[in-house]
């Protein structure tokens, strides 16, 4: 845990001194979406939230270092999501989110070209969360989530008469646990938002008679602000760690080339055009990347999606 | 007032509902029913070209089968393969794919199917 809290500083600094930016390749499971700020919603509001994210890579990666692989021509997936909200009670949410790859696939050159594609739905989400704590001044709240991630989507998906590999199933295969914990805060001028969060995520072995294999735990902290750009326009900037355990295979090996550092930069725009209607466009950009051993690394990313806050005992507000 | 919570609460269970009884019944399982070799169905052996490699290298690999109008489903639990719906598949590992991997290939046609496996390690 110390060493996580002083790769987290030295990460930050280094967000201020690396030119170059990076990001995350294709990996198993959904990716991660929904716009972030988790705020928790009123007793009977329902929050339905669309989104699609798009992702390419192309790059491969030694510890921090690009390095040349012939073989591999580039690696990308289109994922749509949908996610609904209920306020069960006035401090209890329940969430459940699924989401479809549209194309998951990699072009190799072996040594012509082929290109794996995988698609379908991925993992179904379902999380609870608790507003532990809420302050009228400052306008503040703590909110404690508890969610699990059910493997609905297939994970053995062949092409061609041979199974594509673990990284382009659409689903993980395997159940995941996550907590988290969400703080957010509202100036009194009401034109700028503070939030942060941390998150962890312990992923149990891969349900099939013929894998041994479970993905390493995940853990994240971001911190973000939100400003009032106009009446209807909002910017967001949020600055993510993230930290990935290496998998493990038969016998609990411990897998050299999985498992990451990664610090992120995601700038997000949020447009309100009709009452409680919202737009959103977000990028991640990873600043700077730390893999172990050789791993394949991405060239960019963006989502965008629409969301709307239903009032059900009004016709609708916010 | 109370009414009005339960309606909201349906609607609301509506949603939720319809997101995962949709995923849940989104979710196939391949069931395969392996049966004993016969004249009609066998794997004889499988092959490759080389059993040890190091990673990105690529090596053939092969069964020897029995039987007519049959079907091949290649299976790796670390690695890639291009199989193109033939008894021969390219084979190659990445850097996670180091170890000792498995690879099976399932033969079906009308009379069932069966199964064998062989073992590629990659450095």
């Amino acid at each position: 845990m110390k060493n996580a809290v002083a790769y987290l500083i030295f990460s930050i600094f280094f967000l201020f001194i690396e030119s170059e930016a990076y990001s995350q390749c294709c990996s198993a499971g959904n990716p991660v979406s929904g716009d972030g700020q988790q705020k928790s919603i009123n007793k009977n509001q329902l929050r339905i939230y669309w989104s699609f994210k798009h992702n390419y890579s192309d790059q491969y990666f030694f510890k921090n270092k690009k390095e040349d692989i012939p073989f591999i021509d580039n690696s990308r997936f289109n994922y749509s999501s949908l996610q609904a909200t209920y306020g069960v009670s006035k401090k209890w949410n329940i969430q459940t989110e699924l989401g479809y790859f549209f194309d998951k696939s990699q072009t190799v050159e072996i040594p012509e070209k082929y290109v794996f594609k995988g698609f379908g739905i991925g993992d179904l989400g379902i999380t609870t969360k608790y507003q532990i704590l809420s302050l009228i001044k400052p306008q503040s709240e703590l909110v404690g989530s508890f969610g699990v991630k059910i493997p609905v989507g297939k994970f053995d998906q062949d092409m061609d008469g041979a199974m594509l590999p673990i990284s382009l199933q659409p689903s993980t295969g395997a159940m995941k646990y996550n907590i988290g914990l969400y703080y957010s805060r509202v100036n009194l001028n009401n034109k700028w938002s503070f939030y942060s969060f941390l998150f962890a995520e312990y992923s149990s072995l891969i349900q099939s008679d013929f894998f041994y294999y479970k993905y390493g735990n995940y853990y994240s902290l971001a911190l973000f602000g939100k400003y009032k750009l106009t009446n209807r326009i909002y910017t967001v900037l949020q600055l993510r760690q993230e930290f990935w355990d290496k998998d493990k295979r038969e016998n609990d090996e411990k897998i050299e080339s999985t498992g990451s550092k990664v610090t992120y930069m995601a700038p997000q725009i949020l447009y309100n055009f009709y009452e409680s209607w919202y737009l959103l466009a977000q990028a991640d950009v990873p600043l700077y990347k730390y893999v172990n051993g050789h791993q394949l690394t991405n060239k960019y990313s963006f989502s965008f999606g629409v969301h709307k806050t239903l009032n059900l005992h009004k016709k609708s507000s916010e | 007032m109370k009414q009005m919570n339960y309606k909201s609460f349906s609607i609301a269970c509506i949603v939720f509902i319809f997101i995962n009884s949709f995923a849940i019944s989104c979710k196939k399982e391949k069931k395969i029913e392996i049966v004993e070799p016969t004249v009609n169905l066998a794997i004889d052996s499988i092959v490759a070209t080389k059993t040890n490699i190091v990673v990105w290298e690529k090596i053939k690999i092969t069964a020897y089968t029995k039987g007519q109008n049959l079907k091949y489903l290649w299976q790796a639990d670390h690695g890639s393969m291009v199989g193109k719906d033939s008894s021969t598949v390219t084979y190659w590992g990445c850097y996670s794919c180091t170890g000792a991997n498995t690879v099976k290939c399932t033969v079906s046609n009308d009379y069932g199917s069966v199964m064998d496996t062989i073992k590629i390690t990659v450095k």
